[in-house]
């Protein structure tokens, strides 16, 4: 018999409460309860120890005649799984929302696979042996929920994917100690958790454990968060807001996480071409507080950006910025970033990662250099304001201070920056975009971020100045030849791979990756290109690049989208330095690669404005 | 909301594949790349009104007085829409069972969201000028899209045949 303790004292090792408790049962391993939620309160499904699978089943209606349906839930969804956010919901076999996914710390669930049967254990010389679907009869016997051989369940915790040959892999849980998903029922539910009861596999870690069962409150609010780890060793990072994200919230409710912030990915009654004339043909607010910021400073601070970052530092001035990559020993990209040059002894840098702190660090500890590495994301929010009349509408708006008072914003040159106000807001404006037109970034702290957002768009308002999101920053940045992390690099792809050959100061004396890259210099496997496409059709990342009429491959899709501007098809490619020189006429394969090719001529990295007239105007 | 009685009848063409926004390039000039999918614009044909709404990427629906159509029109729309798809891979069609109802002018935008409900991330009352959402009315499928007819906002909505009797009385009731 299935034992449910509905005691609202947590068990001494339990993880702390989210929220006013209303129910608390612990599933003991190898063992499944069923037990009642309200609509609107929440499921909060605790895997206590770590690698352990949790199945849920939920039904509501009468006679518990709806269920949740992982099939429907994943079309609904265009997902495999749900995810925190707009695609979070389950649904049951009638398209009803029965729950979503307030909180996810773990990210790998599986709603592919029936909940254990015993078929499963049988067939592996396991006759008898418990499972969840067995349980999940026992308990829902007294509902009059009529058994099931296998119950199609939400496996949470349960480390599923499809390789690429259509198989589905199991393996041991991702989930550790206290990983949970927090759900919120959207009607009135009779639901069946389980722990699973498989021990013959990794799944369970060989081992059944616990799990908790907490229902709060549906008074409670809780934000939707996602958890995140960066390095084995660091915390779980939830999902975070920005400086601006009250502001966006109340544009628009379509918000992705992105690099562990929510950022908007288009706006309401705007979306992603109109977002996208406004960057190019007046001015938009973005923001980019995703961005990393990590302040060295020390008498070697100088010393360890020229070892680890591709440009020479010993070039810029105070008050300039060069853009650039951290380099590993192999000559692949750690990560692309700006280094501004605030003083002698302090330099930023502004990236995409958490773990470049951990790099500096690194060397600096190795070569025994007197540097300290801060990360300052926390302090510095910010908004990039880009398009034409971005200069136009700071005109009136910025004060420099006085040690960049021989400045003005018509004179601030391309990557340069200077401290000032805006509004009395202190910050400091750069130069920089990442939109292949005129803007600027400012940054700011935190506090200030949401009187900055309303002093610009009050003061853009007569420019047409309009937030924009990530869709149209994508389409975007791919005109303007600009990389992605992920797409266009990683740490096994060169600079010279990369396209970003330009940024590497190979005569510095002495960096890492120098030595592989000499070498990597003379023939990179593949270069950067820029392709223009017959017809308008889109190509993706991962499609492949073939010569003309050959079968055999010389390259591959990065990034593509439709160009609006040049009303063309393009893509952002890396292909065999034979087929790289501009003009050769390739052919990239659409559908399987094999069902239609599409003639490509081989062009700029940059498709819009190569010569980067527009973001030097 | 009588197809013919109050109203000037109105007639979906909708034109959609790889080569959707070239053939509405050429029917009603760059502008047709200017809106978002769910966004729409005013424009003509030939003098006749024309509402073009783009439902994504190469896909759009054009809204238009059924006289635009009319085989005696020589210019007709379909005439025009069917000679810009030639050699292109799109397709240009008049669905039998889709329907736009233009809503009563009584019916504002916060009492048709009191009925309607949309699809996450659209919002009903913040909905702008010139911009559609899909939602549903107790459970039937709507395209609600905000624009102007006839030099007047209005709210037109696009459903099933099927649907019409349906809908139109729950407007009715809720206006009533």
């Amino acid at each position: 018999m299935i034992s449910v303790d509905t005691t609202l004292s947590p068990e001494p090792h339990a993880p702390p409460r989210l929220g006013r408790v209303v129910a608390e049962y612990w599933v003991e391993g190898g063992t499944a309860i069923a037990y009642s939620v309200e609509a609107g309160q929440y499921i909060q499904i605790l895997d206590v120890e770590g690698c352990q699978c949790s199945d849920l089943i939920a039904f509501s209606g009468k006679h518990y005649s709806e269920a949740i349906d992982p099939t429907v839930t994943r079309t609904l969804n265009g997902r495999s799984l749900p995810k925190v956010g707009l695609q979070g919901k389950y649904f049951s076999q009638n398209m009803q929302p029965m729950l979503e996914v307030i909180q996810d710390t773990c990210g790998r669930h599986d709603s592919f696979l029936l909940a254990c049967t015993a078929k499963y254990y049988e067939d592996l010389g396991y006759p008898g042996h418990p499972s969840c679907s067995e349980n999940f009869n026992q308990v829902l016997q007294p509902y009059g929920i009529a058994p099931r051989p296998g119950w199609s369940a939400i496996n949470f915790f349960y480390n599923t994917w499809v390789d690429d040959e259509g198989a589905i892999i199991g393996g041991e849980a991702w989930s550790r100690p206290g990983d949970y998903v927090l759900l919120r029922a959207h009607q009135d539910l009779l639901c069946a958790s389980s722990s699973c009861a498989d021990d013959i596999d990794p799944v369970n870690g060989w081992n059944p454990t616990p799990i908790l069962i907490r229902i709060y409150e549906a008074t409670e609010h809780f934000p939707r968060l996602l958890g995140r780890r960066i390095a084995p060793q660091a915390p779980l990072q939830l999902t975070r807001s920005t400086a601006f994200t009250a502001r966006i919230q109340q544009l628009t409710s379509d918000l992705v996480e992105y690099n562990g912030f929510w950022v908007p990915n288009s706006f309401a009654n705007h979306g992603l071409q109109d977002e996208y004339w406004a960057l190019r043909e007046r001015a938009v607010l973005l923001d980019l507080s995703a961005l990393r910021k990590f302040e060295i400073t020390g008498t070697d601070a100088f010393h360890v950006l020229q070892l680890t970052f591709s440009r020479d530092i010993s070039k810029l001035k105070v008050g300039q910025s060069a853009y650039g990559c951290l380099l590993n020993p192999h000559g692949g990209i750690i990560d692309d970033g700006i280094v501004f040059c605030l003083g002698e002894m302090h330099y930023r840098y502004v990236g995409n990662c958490d773990t470049d702190a951990d790099w500096l660090i690194n060397v600096a500890s190795q070569r025994s250099l007197q540097v300290d590495v801060r990360n300052s994301s926390d302090r510095l929010h910010n908004l990039a304001i880009q398009g034409p009349l971005s200069r136009e509408i700071l005109r009136a708006l910025v004060a420099f201070d006085p040690c960049f008072q021989s400045l003005t914003i018509d004179t601030l040159p391309y990557f340069h920056f200077a401290t000032g106000a805006i509004a009395g807001i202190p910050l400091l404006l750069s130069r920089t975009g990442y939109t292949g037109e005129l803007g600027y970034e400012l940054f700011v702290h935190p506090d200030h971020g949401p009187a900055l957002w309303d002093a610009l768009m009050t003061a853009g308002e007569p420019f047409g100045l309009q937030p924009m999101g990530m869709l149209a920053l994508d389409r975007a940045r791919i005109e303007a030849g600009l990389l992605a992390a992920g797409r266009e690099f990683d740490d096994l792809i060169s600079p010279y791979q990369a396209g970003i050959g330009w940024a590497v100061a190979i005569k510095k004396p002495d960096f890492i990756g120098k030595a592989a890259l000499e070498k990597i210099r003379e023939r990179p496997p593949r270069v950067a290109v820029g392709l223009l496409l017959d017809g308008n059709e889109v190509a993706a990342h991962g499609q492949w690049v073939h010569p003309v009429g050959d079968r055999w491959r010389v390259g591959v899709i990065t990034s593509a989208t439709f160009s609006p501007i040049l009303n063309r098809s393009i893509a952002l490619a890396q292909i065999a330095p034979e087929y790289a020189d501009i003009g050769t006429v390739v052919e990239v394969g659409l559908v399987d690669g094999l069902k239609r090719r599409v003639s490509a001529t081989v062009g700029t990295l940059a498709a819009y404005d190569p010569t980067k007239s527009r973001v030097k105007a | 909301m009588n197809h013919n009685e109050t109203q000037e009848k109105l007639v979906l063409w909708d034109v959609a594949g790889v080569d959707g926004l070239q053939v509405m390039k050429r029917v009603f000039g760059e502008q047709s790349d200017r809106i978002a999918p769910f966004q729409s614009l005013e424009t003509d044909l030939h003098g006749l009104p024309c509402s073009v709404l783009r439902l994504c990427e190469g896909n759009f629906r054009i809204c238009c007085p059924e006289k635009i159509c009319c085989p005696e029109n020589r210019e007709t729309l379909p005439g025009a829409l069917r000679a810009a798809a030639a050699n292109c891979r799109v397709w240009v069609k008049q669905f039998p069972w889709l329907t736009a109802m233009l809503l009563p002018e009584e019916m504002s935008l916060a009492a048709l969201a009191e009925i309607a409900r949309p699809k996450p991330p659209f919002h009903l009352k913040a909905l702008a000028l010139n911009c559609a959402a899909p939602a549903r009315i107790e459970g039937i499928a709507v395209l609600v899209w905000r624009h102007p007819r006839q030099g007047k906002e209005r709210l037109e909505l696009h459903l099933a045949q099927t649907q019409w009797k349906r809908v139109e009385t729950l407007v009715t009731q809720h206006i009533s």
